[in-house]
């Protein structure tokens, strides 16, 4: 990988804790009848199937869309890939149940191919 | 040095001040709209907030689907009990909802719903980038229409409107499929702003695959929203060929990749709900949105209108989409009936971009020094009319939601699990007349072919004083865009058409099935007594015992199934 994206990553992976962080808070005023592990396990799965695979699937894009931009458009990426890619994959015959930990590292592995081949060009 | 550093910092302040309010309003819509809706809970005992059928009808499947880790075919017991049939609605929000179920470790039920809501506030923030690039003002001013796509219902007190005004419908009755598709069709506009980006086609294309897979209607109203915007760009010159090569690739990678479910929708949906020309003004038995119903605040968008044509010649790509999103909207008196009623859910959000710029454009008539703050003053005030804070007749504002777990309840909830847990997988059932019952698919949650007395039918042997053995009833199973069955990649066939009509409604001896279900309570206690008294007949054979009871419900088991079970009285 290409310094100048890894020192992206290094640096962008601190303003996404600062995400996971405001999510928490939000969440808890906003479900305040809910315990915190319920939220804190909603917080990490939205992270996990949608903003974190959604930034690596833009990270492609980083010259020119800001972090906020490519971290909403990214989970709209990843919820579309996801709900898509599984289809496909349960009609192949893997069950639903196994999704959950192939679909979000595959679509981080296509960012990371698709801003590698950029960096190639 | 330093004279460079300094308006660095300057910048820096702005930004961060704009990712404030903007984290501000996520926080807002997250607690007036899930937060609300939920109960301020995301985890739920039983369905909650569940209003109609549809919800129902969507829950189930993705529950079904859950069980069956994949989508080849419809669950038996959403499809009247025949088997085989094939998977034919969109299946991106069941997939996400049980992946989500999955990872989160919430009921289906609440997760399906959660992601919805989720979405449509994220749709809300992506509309803003998408003014932003137009005038980040605009934006600003824009943003606290997006409130009113979770009230419930608009409060704008029109003297002169006596249709109901409501968005939250779309939520509260189980639109979720077009809202999820309608927020990705937000993430279509903003890609379509961005198609000058190098390969910006892979996002598009999975954007589109998305609305397409997501409910394939909304996929029209991007398609009409794509013609507007390649011709504004054509008149004003701004169209390439690089630009039509990048559509042709997204058009064409998209068409391939839902290439197989488009064969199933061409077979199923697009046959059995073909388009006809209608003009159809109101959307009848719905609570619909009409545009008056944003009272005051339509005179804002009208300007707005009114300033973008002012723009004609080079239109901001957030106005083309509002432009053509009205036009969706409207397309009711087209022969899109629903599917337009559907697109004004969303109207907030879309026509947002009118009511910033007409309030914006007006105001610069006459301040021609125009200040950030000013347009963090307004986007201040109209969030605070706009969520209700201060009411002002005539302007639309946030309503809650009202304070109820909607249509199920824990004992319904209860009676169902048990069937669906503690009964052999192919037991028949049968439903006795219940209030909730009407709203027909949430019966679907016993997991087991199941059929409901006609309450018409039953009223009027009530009104009869009769106790009968044969009670009209029907199967209330799915049939929207026909129950086909996959015999070839591209032949399907009907097989609700092999079997008669009866079988599917018409009179059905009670003892030939396996459990019946009869409700205690009723908000009408002589049908709660008639069915009580049903039961209780049944009970003086010895072969029927109670197999589970509640407060609300009791379940009946047939042990000797055709037997003669119950004795035809008068009462």
């Amino acid at each position: 990988m290409k310094k100048e994206v890894y020192d992206l990553i290094k640096k962008e992976s601190v303003y996404l804790i600062y995400l996971i962080s405001l999510f928490v808070v939000l969440f808890k005023i906003a479900f305040y009848n809910d315990s915190f592990m319920v939220i804190l396990r909603s917080i990490f799965s939205i992270f996990w199937l949608f903003i974190i695979p959604g930034y690596f699937g833009m990270l492609y894009w980083h010259n020119k869309l800001d972090f906020i931009q490519r971290a909403l458009i990214g989970s709209a990426v990843a919820a579309g890939l996801i709900g898509t890619i599984s289809y496909y994959f349960g009609l192949a015959g893997l069950n639903l149940k196994y999704h959950i930990f192939i679909l979000p590292p595959l679509i981080i592995i296509l960012g990371f191919l698709l801003v590698n081949m950029k960096n190639k060009e | 040095m330093d004279i460079l550093f300094i308006p660095k910092k300057v910048v820096q302040i702005k930004l961060d001040f704009e990712k404030i309010v903007l984290a501000v309003f996520f926080g807002i819509l997250i607690f007036i709209g899930p937060g609300n809706l939920f109960g301020h809970r995301i985890m739920h005992e039983f369905p909650y907030g569940y209003y109609a059928s549809d919800t129902f009808q969507h829950q189930v499947r993705a529950d079904a689907i859950k069980d069956a880790g994949n989508f080849r075919y419809e669950a038996f017991y959403i499809s009247r009990g025949l088997d085989n049939i094939v998977g034919r609605y969109p299946p991106i929000i069941y997939h996400i909802a049980v992946i989500f179920s999955y990872a989160s470790g919430i009921e289906v039920y609440d997760a399906i719903y959660f992601i919805v809501l989720f979405f449509a506030v994220i749709a809300a923030l992506v509309m803003y980038f998408i003014i932003r690039d137009f005038n980040k003002s605009v934006a600003l001013i824009s943003m606290p229409l997006t409130v009113l796509m979770i009230s419930h219902p608009v409060n704008s007190l029109i003297p002169f409107s006596s249709l109901n005004s409501e968005f939250s419908t779309g939520f509260i009755f189980g639109h979720w499929p077009s809202m999820l598709a309608q927020f990705f069709l937000v993430v279509f506009a903003w890609s379509m702003m961005k198609l000058e980006l190098e390969k910006s086609y892979i996002f598009i294309s999975i954007i589109l695959i998305s609305i397409l897979l997501t409910h394939t209607s909304e996929a029209v109203f991007a398609g009409i929203f794509l013609v507007i915007l390649v011709l504004a760009k054509w008149l004003s010159k701004n169209l390439s060929w690089q630009d039509l090569k990048k559509i042709g690739i997204f058009l064409a990678v998209s068409a391939t990749v839902a290439a197989y479910y488009l064969i199933i929708f061409n077979y199923t949906w697009a046959r059995g709900q073909p388009y006809t020309f209608s003009v159809d003004p109101v959307w009848n038995g719905n609570p619909g949105f009409y545009i008056f119903g944003f009272g005051i605040l339509l005179i804002f968008i009208i300007m707005g209108l009114i300033a973008s044509l002012t723009r004609l010649k080079k239109m901001h790509t957030s106005l083309i989409f509002g432009f053509s999103m009205l036009l969706a909207g409207f397309m009711n008196y087209a022969g899109f009936e629903l599917r337009s009623f559907q697109i004004r859910f969303f109207w907030p959000v879309y026509l947002s971009v009118f009511f910033g710029f007409g309030i914006y454009f007006i105001l610069r008539l006459v301040i021609k020094n125009w200040k950030m703050v000013y347009s963090l003053a307004l986007f201040a005030v109209f969030s605070i009319l706009i969520l209700g804070i201060i009411k002002i007749p005539g302007i639309a504002h946030y309503n809650n939601y009202p304070n109820s777990a909607g249509l199920m309840d824990q004992y319904h909830w209860e009676s169902l699990k048990w069937i669906s847990s503690n009964t052999e997988k192919n037991s028949k059932i049968l439903f006795f007349y219940g209030d909730i019952y009407s709203q027909d698919a949430l019966l679907r949650n016993t997991k087991r072919f199941h059929y409901q007395v006609d309450t018409d039918e039953f009223v009027k042997a009530l009104q009869e004083k009769k106790i009968l053995r044969d009670y009209i009833s029907e199967i209330p199973g799915d049939t929207g865009g026909s129950t086909m069955q996959r015999t070839g990649l591209f032949s399907f066939h009907d097989t609700s058409q092999d079997k008669p009509k009866e079988h599917f409604f018409g009179p059905h001896d009670i003892c030939q099935f396996d459990f019946l279900v009869f409700d205690k309570v009723s908000g009408s206690p002589a049908l709660a007594q008639y069915d009580l008294l049903i039961a209780n007949d049944l009970l003086k054979k010895d072969f029927i015992k109670i197999a589970f009871d509640n407060q609300v419900v009791v379940v009946l088991k047939n042990n000797k199934i055709g037997a003669d079970c119950i004795e035809e009285r008068s009462l």
